[in-house]
């Protein structure tokens, strides 16, 4: 059963190693040039020829490293959509499982052999895919800093394999259910995304509770004032610490509160020509921000409220990676389950 | 001796239709097997019950002793030609021969790539090149070699032409001349049944009409035509299947285990054919009265 | 080797178009004693019908002496369709009933007469004395 699995898997099988043989060939062809830079850079000493070697780095990277990591991205999608789909779906649809089914080998072999080589190959391609990316493109993700934060997190190391065994077993379920392979396919790419957008937007940031860490206004860069239709408001940029994925950062002030127009109008009122609150109204600008006023402003600022930033700090991010995959290939798992019950019980 | 085939009060339901409705039949091994009825009957749906490809929605089935696909060995037993007869269009024939070597425990190797050889067909041509008849000699080979004890077979010769017919049932009959194969074999056709079965089941509105061994069938069964009349005399064990009157004549299609002595009827022997479309008719008549109730209840 | 053809419309029943054909083929000098009927795979294998019939026909004429069946090799010939042969057989039967009257009538029960038979034809010479 296993050799004939693999007999009807052998196309579908070439494609995805005939891809996966293009990026290794980028890869090689440019990583140890990438690689050989970065430690040029990390012995340089004059500032001009340090500046020009992370020019030469960002650079390079731009021609292929969009294409690699997007790639990366939408493997386990597409292996979910090519592998999972049909796996069970086509049998069905075209029905050849009338003869596959009658052989010498049961019904329960036959899904499970096929579930578990296929689903395995998966995971074995995304994780070929991954550990390709995150060795080829290392210089730059050091150098950015961001792994936790951007698509790095979800494009290398060893989060794809969850990915892609999750997308396997979506598309074999959808198969089961819709006995037909087209539906199959635009099903599982729907539920993907609304599983894994979701999952990345609220539900990573929280899988451990969040670090609380408060910081001195005078540290934040990115501060400053806008203007709004009712008036003017005070504005700490976000900083992402480096490699760190942030869950929220907030400005307060040492016994709570924010820093609202009544406070700027009580405090900073020298810094705008500000006029007096209109009732039920905010307060009106004249005129634009005058510098001395301004750093005055700020002075009075950073002294009444700090910064409260609560994130997951870099020493976290492989227990992320970990418990993430897993959470997928859990998820997996039970899909999988489910499809080896329902050819079993159900299709009948 | 263990039947082929032994069903109790077997049905299958799709929502709220049955497809085979109070089935019970005990077929015995060593014979071929006509399962005949109109389309829509239950023949495909009894079919794939005996495979494992379905599971009844009431009473059993056993196959061999076994339920259908009960386990690999029970499968290997058992050798099935699906309607159309399924193959993987993108493998070559050679790889389908791997197949059954690979994925069935008795496969003979040697009788599958004789019987390719001599049907001429080149073992590296893709299943999907091939012809209707082909495509059935595949399938089959496929099924043949997995040396079986029964082989069930869907409608094989429905789409094939008269020559590729031919051919196929000669190849199945020397297949049971040489092994001891017990073969059940659907259509809609007669005229191919009657030269190649000698057990019939008619399958008609999703139930079993008539079953039995076909030389006893036919000489139990008779046609009886006389002068206009109605049947009331006929011995006790007798059953009229059709009958149909004229001004002058009637004509009355009856199955009786005693002899017809009643001197006013011309007793005459009737063909397989016959008794098939008397069967078929009596059925329909039966789901027409049943559909005409139903409308004229409303 | 004969082949065997089947008319599906003519009315006969297909084994005894089996028998028919090898009794004409006999008859014509087509088929001659010591020639092999085809085996009922090859019979099936040309001409699709259940193999029981064909095993029935040729039952059938082994049954009337015409053909015998060796297990293990095959079907044969072994007394020609001859006309006068068969005019013989029909004149030595008449002649065996009369016999078997006589014998009867003599009060001889029939295993008495099975017995007696058989013993007189071990012990008879095989040889005919022309």
């Amino acid at each position: 059963m296993t050799w004939f699995a693999w007999r009807q898997f052998r196309v579908q099988a070439a494609i995805v190693a005939g891809l996966l043989v293009v990026v290794a060939v980028i890869c090689l062809f440019t990583g140890p040039h990438f690689a050989s830079l970065y430690h040029e850079l990390k012995t340089c000493k004059a500032k001009g020829d340090c500046q020009s070697l992370r020019n030469s780095i960002f650079n390079g990277y731009n021609t292929y490293f969009p294409f690699v990591q997007a790639f990366s991205l939408a493997l386990p999608v597409l292996l979910g959509m090519f592998w999972g789909a049909p796996l069970i779906a086509r049998e069905l649809e075209s029905g050849t499982y009338r003869l596959a089914w009658t052989q010498g080998v049961t019904r329960s072999r036959w899904v499970f052999t096929k579930l578990t080589l296929v689903g395995g190959a998966s995971m074995v391609a995304a994780g070929l895919m991954s550990w390709m990316l995150t060795w080829w493109a290392s210089p730059v993700d050091t150098l950015n800093a961001d792994r936790f934060a951007s698509l790095i997190f979800d494009t290398s190391y060893i989060t794809p394999i969850g990915y892609a065994a999750f997308a396997f077993a979506l598309g074999v379920t959808a198969g089961v259910l819709w006995r037909r392979t087209v539906p199959a396919m635009a099903t599982t790419l729907v539920v993907f995304l609304l599983v894994r957008v979701p999952f990345f937007h609220f539900v990573r940031p929280r899988l451990l509770a969040p670090v609380r860490v408060v910081r001195s206004l005078k540290n934040v860069g990115n501060i400053g004032f806008e203007r709004t239709p009712s008036g003017v408001s005070f504005v700490a940029g976000d900083t992402n610490l480096p490699n760190s994925l942030s869950f929220s950062t907030s400005v307060v002030g040492r016994h709570g509160g924010e820093v609202t127009q009544q406070w700027l109008h009580e405090h900073c009122r020298s810094l705008l020509q500000l006029g007096s609150p209109a009732p039920g109204k905010g307060v009106k600008v004249t005129t634009g921000i005058r510098p001395k006023a301004f750093t005055a402003c700020i002075d009075k600022i950073s002294t009444t409220f700090h910064q409260v930033l609560l994130y997951q700090p870099p020493n976290r991010f492989w227990t992320f990676q970990w418990i993430e995959m897993s959470i997928y290939v859990v998820l997996a798992l039970l899909l999988s389950a489910l499809s080896y019950w329902w050819v079993r019980r159900r299709i009948a | 001796m263990t039947s082929a085939l032994h069903a109790v009060d077997l049905g299958k339901r799709y929502g709220r239709k049955w497809a085979l409705s109070s089935c019970t039949l005990d077929i015995p091994t060593g014979h071929v097997v006509g399962l005949v009825g109109p389309n829509g009957a239950g023949k495909t749906t009894l079919l794939h019950l005996a495979v494992g490809l379905l599971s009844p929605s009431s009473g059993s089935l056993t196959i061999l002793g076994e339920a259908p696909a009960s386990s690999a060995e029970q499968l290997g037993h058992i050798g099935f030609v699906a309607q159309d007869t399924p193959v993987f269009e993108n493998l070559s024939i050679a790889t389908h021969l791997q197949m059954g070597a690979a994925l069935n425990p008795k496969w003979d190797a040697q009788l599958a790539q004789q019987r390719i050889y001599e049907l001429g067909l080149d073992p590296d041509q893709r299943a999907g090149r091939l012809s209707g008849g082909q495509r059935a000699q595949l399938a089959l080979t496929l099924a043949i070699a997995k040396r079986p004890s029964l082989l069930l077979l869907d409608e094989p010769v429905a789409s094939l032409d008269p020559l590729a017919r031919r051919e196929f049932l000669a190849t199945l009959m020397a297949v049971v001349a040489e092994h001891e194969v017990s073969v059940v074999l659907s259509s809609h056709l007669v005229a191919d049944l009657e030269r190649v079965c000698d057990y019939l089941v008619v399958l008609a509105s999703a139930h079993v009409q008539v079953n039995g061994e076909i030389e006893e069938l036919l000489s139990t069964h008779h046609r009886l035509v006389g002068t206009r009349r109605d049947l009331d005399n006929l011995p006790d064990s007798a059953r009229v299947i059709e009958v149909s009157h004229t001004d002058r004549q009637t004509t009355a299609i009856v199955s009786s285990a005693e002899p017809i002595l009643d001197p006013a009827w011309s007793v005459e022997e009737i063909t397989l054919e016959d008794l098939v479309l008397a069967y078929m008719g009596q059925a329909e008549e039966q789901r027409r009265d049943l559909v005409r109730s139903k409308g004229g209840a409303k | 080797m004969i082949e065997f053809r089947l008319n599906g419309n003519s009315g006969v029943s297909p084994y005894q178009q089996i028998v028919q054909q090898v009794r004409s083929a006999l008859r014509l000098g087509r088929l001659r004693v010591g020639d092999q009927l085809p085996t009922v795979k090859e019979v099936v294998g040309k001409i699709a019908i259940n193999p029981n019939t064909v095993l029935k026909a040729y039952r059938e004429l082994e049954h009337e002496g015409l053909v015998s069946a060796r297990p293990g090799i095959g079907t044969f010939v072994v007394s020609s369709f001859d006309e006068t042969t068969y005019a013989a057989q029909r004149t030595l039967r008449r002649s065996l009933e009369v016999w078997l009257e006589k014998a009867r009538r003599a009060g001889l029960d029939d295993e008495s007469i099975e017995a007696l038979f058989v013993d007189t034809f071990l012990f008879s010479p095989k040889e005919v004395v022309r």
